[in-house]
């Protein structure tokens, strides 16, 4: 949160006091090898959102920014509950392809349970990829409230999400929410709009947390509220797509994604949830 | 490392021994001083041209020299002054305080007097460049804004970091290499408004001197570059009020005597007001928005004797920017960035030989910044605050030797972020915060200028540069993934945590021709033990200096140079070439992507590389006639070398330019008017674009068409592969000098930025094209055609 402050702060000053031009210019780059995209979720408490979805990179310059998914892989999740720091049992779930769409494999009955570790691989064209990835203890969220705001004279609502942050160190968070009239699209992507935002305990643990939205809703929103604990591996790869999702202007700089899965020419994130969620209507 | 030491001291003691032995010398000494103001003259030369000796005045407009007893004729001159001649016959130690008329360049004085003959040529120094803030003054200024800074990009071998910033890179060097110094005080973030203009207001400096290469043994800490700025000391005549009018700031300058011909003072202020300007022009959505910059110079002396002077000089300057939402009254933001400093400096004449100046500064940079946001309070801070003392001596043992020795200390303290949030209805806030970390950083030089014969001298140094990380530091314990294990390494209150020390030899070496040319030669080593943590090429207020330490390495650099000095018909042109080379070993990048604010473990995000530049320096100045100016053109390659996790590789530095051209021209009209032309070009800046993209975070709607986000991909086998446009860019501007009347001298500046309305980028970014079906590349540029009007005054 607060890193991203001081970004955009100069990116205002900047807006405000100058009165930049456009123009379009050619550039060239050079051509870039495809690279396997993996994109994997296993949570604990939506079933149908545990998927893997496999694409490639596509070039810089097509102009069809089309997914293009595989259909043709193994995928295999292993469940492994802990059982000693050397002793790990295994339950094997073959993900099958989703005729939703090629490229993506779930299973049904593929549920995460807390403090379990698991396992994805899969074989495509004669390659290996693997990442583990854990779901760590659910951090229930305590409260959610709003306050009313006056904006021409239209009464509007700003929501607080309030929650108590365990004293153990290392949890790393996620909030989503789903609000307004959207219907129930598939997949986390629709989650997870634009309000999402990534935040870690490094240095504030164990302390009651409030956050308050930014944006302002609609009486009679109806606002679905996610709160995602994770693994380090996990935080990272989504605390770089932030960055190079937000990276632009005049003090933009490379991000390279944080991948934790292994293998050759490979870019993606096998996330595991830990969801606790509360619901809120907006009402005078 | 004892050993080192050992040998330091002993090199200092067989120096001053040496005293002795010339005794049957004596000695003349004193300063040299505009005659209208009592301001010292930096760089002065007083020469006895007959006996082939001389030297200029230092820093603080002091000179001193040895010479048999004897009848001589001794000349003084300063560029912008009319020269002096006096025959004397010297029998004993002598103080000769020099006075030189201003040769008023803006009445009329068509030529520009005063500066000695060959001065270029037969200097010791070489890559070391002296500019006069009225010099600054004359050219044109992007809206206006007169900029120290901006000037000295103009220079060969110092390139600007692009349109509208006053950041310079020195011969491949980084931003964070350059040690900007104002009165001796350390200007951590010399620019305002996210680099556009520095913090050095025209009016208040005296002088700046740019040291780029073949750095003298008292100087150091920084790899590529001194600036060394000098505020005025004030009039110490009579009371004058200077100011100047701009369209987006205005200055004010009162300077006068405290006691006539002992002492002064010089106040001066500028501040920004553009935010009053154009908050009538703003939408409704954007009036909360109020920006501006203040700057505030103070200095003032006292010449307690003959023998001792004191000075006291102070910098109060800060940006300051706020939002109050003009819908919702409890939602405000504002955030303040500044440097300030106050200084205290003593110079005392022991005797004829020896000249001491001791300086204690403290200095500091913070930033703060406060947000509420209804219920919430949110408030950071962070910064960097430095205690500095410092001795120089200047002993003049023999008119062939001169030798400078002294040492500095400064105490560091970072503190990198403290930030506290309180809810309402909630007791005590909450408070995050990065430790505070803390340093000594020493050092001891000796350095001694030794003309050897007529035509060959000498200028060689010593400095013993010591750095100690000390506690009290509660260092956490992170793990392979950047996550804290919950452990901590504690260090307690000035418990050594890391020495990092180096011997750094300095050697100048020039060989004169004849009276028209010279051929000069330099190596030197610096060792850097701070080092700016930054990912973009912009700078921002939110940058942090972090310390070496157990994990990051001091910065080392090495650099070799020669040049041909030549002057022509009669030093109206003077020429050099100068061919350099630099070798810098831990460099430091950070991860791709790594959080360099508030981040307690951003040591771990530090990846440590090597960098390398070389280029060719060519300078060319006509000193003399209606048409004055110069052109530098510099021809180099500057490259860096990382590991990214996928090997190491070269790639070339992102202010690599094999082409950079200056022109600066001015031309006196008449008496009242002068028209100043520049014109700036250089090879465009290397970037790293991404050559793929990442579909991911997909979900689908209704019709199964993915709503993903387009992630760029970048290869790090490719850093910095592309290359943007050129740039370049012309400025004119014509000065006026209006009639003065009975009291009151002004003149006007009209300029014209950009002349042909290039558009050079500032930025770019891609852009998805529905229409065209494809990716467009968009380039930002800030600054087309913009005149400008600036009245300046004085009474």
């Amino acid at each position: 949160m607060i890193k991203k402050r001081h970004i955009l702060l100069s990116m205002l000053l900047g807006a405000m006091l100058l009165g930049a031009c456009t123009k379009n210019i050619d550039i060239q780059v050079p051509k870039d090898d495809e690279k396997i995209v993996v994109e994997a979720y296993i949570n604990n408490l939506y079933p149908n959102l545990n998927y893997v979805l496999i694409t490639k990179t596509v070039n810089y310059f097509n102009p069809n920014f089309s997914l293009i998914g595989f259909g043709n892989a193994l995928v295999i999740i292993g469940e492994g509950k802990i059982v000693s720091a050397n002793d790990t049992t295994w339950t094997s779930y073959t993900l099958t392809p989703n005729p939703l769409k090629e490229g993506i494999y779930n299973n049904g009955s593929l549920l995460g349970k807390e403090g379990y570790v698991y396992k994805l691989e899969i074989w495509l064209n004669d390659r290996y990829y693997s990442s583990y990835t854990t779901i760590p203890p659910v951090v229930p969220l305590d409260s959610l409230t709003r306050e009313i705001v006056y904006k021409s004279n239209t009464p509007r609502a700003l929501l607080s999400v309030h929650f108590a942050e365990p004293p153990s160190l290392g949890e790393n968070y996620r909030v989503m929410l789903r609000y307004g009239s959207n219907p129930l699209f598939y997949a986390w992507g629709d989650v997870a709009d634009s309000n999402q935002s990534f935040f870690n305990d490094d240095n504030s643990n164990g302390v009651y947390r409030h956050f308050t939205y930014l944006r302002s809703f609609q009486m009679g929103d109806t606002i679905q509220y996610y709160l995602a604990t994770m693994d380090r591996a996990t935080y990272n790869f989504w605390d770089s797509y932030v960055s190079a999702r937000q990276n632009g202007g005049p003090f933009a700089t490379p991000i390279q994604l944080r991948s934790n899965v292994k293998g050759k020419d490979v870019i993606g994130c096998f996330s595991g949830y830990a969801l606790s969620r509360k619901q809120f209507i907006f009402r005078l | 490392m004892n050993f080192n030491f050992r040998l330091l001291l002993i090199s200092i003691f067989i120096l001053l021994s040496f005293t002795s032995s010339y005794s049957q010398k004596v000695g003349i000494s004193g300063y040299v001083k505009d005659s209208l103001t009592g301001e010292t003259l930096i760089g002065a030369t007083v020469a006895i041209k007959a006996e082939g000796v001389g030297t200029t005045t230092n820093n603080y407009g002091f000179y001193t020299f040895q010479i048999e007893k004897g009848k001589f004729e001794i000349s003084v001159s300063y560029i912008g002054y009319q020269a002096r001649k006096f025959n004397l016959d010297i029998i004993s130690n002598a103080t000769l305080n020099i006075s030189l008329m201003p040769s008023a360049i803006l009445q009329g004085e068509v030529e520009v007097t005063g500066e000695k003959q060959n001065k270029n040529v037969t200097k010791n120094e070489m890559s070391k460049v002296e500019l006069s803030a009225e010099r600054v003054k004359e050219l044109p200024a992007l809206f206006g804004e007169v900029d120290v800074l901006r000037t000295i990009t103009l220079l060969p071998g110092i390139k600007s970091g692009g349109e509208g910033s006053t950041g310079f890179y020195v011969r491949g060097g980084g931003p964070d290499q350059n040690l900007v110094l104002l009165d001796e005080a350390v200007i951590y973030n010399p620019s305002h408004l996210l680099g556009f203009f520095s913090v050095f207001n025209a009016d208040a400096v005296k002088n700046i001197e740019v040291i780029k290469g073949g750095m003298p043994a008292q100087y150091g800490s920084r790899l590529s570059s001194i600036v060394n700025v000098t505020m005025k000391e004030g009039n110490n005549q009579k009371f004058e009020v200077d100011g100047g009018i701009g369209i987006i700031s205005s200055r004010l300058m009162i300077q006068g005597p405290l006691k006539k011909n002992k002492s002064s003072f010089i106040l001066t202020a500028r501040r920004t007001y553009i935010d009053v300007l154009v908050q009538p022009f703003l939408k409704a959505n954007l009036k909360g928005n109020r920006y501006y910059f203040y700057d505030l110079n103070f200095k003032a002396n006292y010449i307690l004797n003959d023998k001792n002077r004191i000075f006291l000089s102070s910098y109060w300057g800060d940006d300051v920017f706020s939002y109050k939402s003009p819908d919702v009254s409890s939602i405000k933001f504002s955030t303040a960035w500044g440097n300030k400093f106050v200084g205290g400096r003593w110079n005392h004449i022991f005797n004829n030989k020896l000249f001491l100046n001791t300086s204690v500064v403290y200095n500091q940079y913070e930033l703060t910044t406060n947000a509420t946001f209804q219920q919430a309070r949110f408030e950071l801070f962070s910064g960097l605050h430095d205690w500095n003392a410092k001795m120089d001596f200047n002993l003049n043992l023999h008119p062939r030797h001169k030798i400078l020795y002294g040492g500095n200390y400064i105490y560091h303290t970072f503190t990198p972020g403290i930030a506290s949030f309180k809810f309402n209805g909630e007791g005590n806030s909450t408070t995050a915060k990065i430790n505070s970390q803390y340093a000594h950083e020493a050092a001891l030089y000796v350095s001694e200028e030794w003309d050897v014969t007529e035509n060959f001298s000498v200028q060689g140094g010593l400095r013993y540069a010591y750095f100690n990380q000390v506690g009290p530091y509660k260092q956490e314990v992170f793990n392979e993934l950047g996550g804290p294990t919950g452990k901590f390494i504690t260090y307690n209150s000035n418990q050594s945590i890391k020495v990092y020390q180096g011997l750094e030899p300095r050697l100048n070496l020039r060989l004169t021709l004849n009276e028209q040319s010279s051929v000069k030669a330099s190596i030197n080593k610096v060792d850097q033990f701070l080092h700016l943590a930054t990912t973009s090429g912009a700078s921002l207020p939110s940058d942090l200096w972090i310390p070496s330490s157990r994990l990051v390495k001091p910065q080392i650099a090495w650099q070799y140079a020669t040049g041909y000095f030549r002057n022509i018909n009669d030093n109206m042109f003077e020429t050099s070439v100068e061919i350099y080379y630099k070798n810098m070993q831990n460099q430091i990048e950070f991860r791709p992507g790594a959080q360099l604010f508030f981040n307690a473990n951003l040591e771990n995000e530090v990846i440590e590389g090597k960098g390398e530049s070389y280029g060719a320096e060519f300078f060319i100045k006509k000193n003399k006639g209606k048409l004055t100016g110069w052109i530098g053109y510099t021809l180099s390659r500057t490259t860096r070398t990382f590991d990214f996790s996928t090997g190491p590789i070269t790639y070339p530095y992102r202010y690599d330019r094999l082409h950079d051209l200056s022109v600066v021209l001015t031309y006196q009209i008449s008496k009242k008017w002068n028209a100043n032309f520049v014109f700036v070009y250089g090879t465009g800046n290397a970037v790293t674009l991404p050559f793929s993209a990442v579909l991911y975070n997909l979900g689908f709607d209704q019709q199964l068409q993915p709503t993903s986000t387009v992630i760029d991909n970048y290869n790090y086998d490719k850093v910095n592969s592309t290359r943007l446009p050129a740039y370049h860019r012309a400025d004119l501007s014509f000065n006026y000098k209006a009639k003065a009347g009975k009291n009151l001298e002004s003149f006007w500046n009209f300029s014209l930025y950009n002349l042909y309305n290039r558009a050079n980028p500032y930025f770019i970014y891609s852009e998805k094209d529905e229409l065209a079906n494809k990716v467009q590349y968009k380039m930002v540029y800030l600054f087309p055609i913009l005149p400008s009007v600036t009245y300046n005054f004085k009474f």
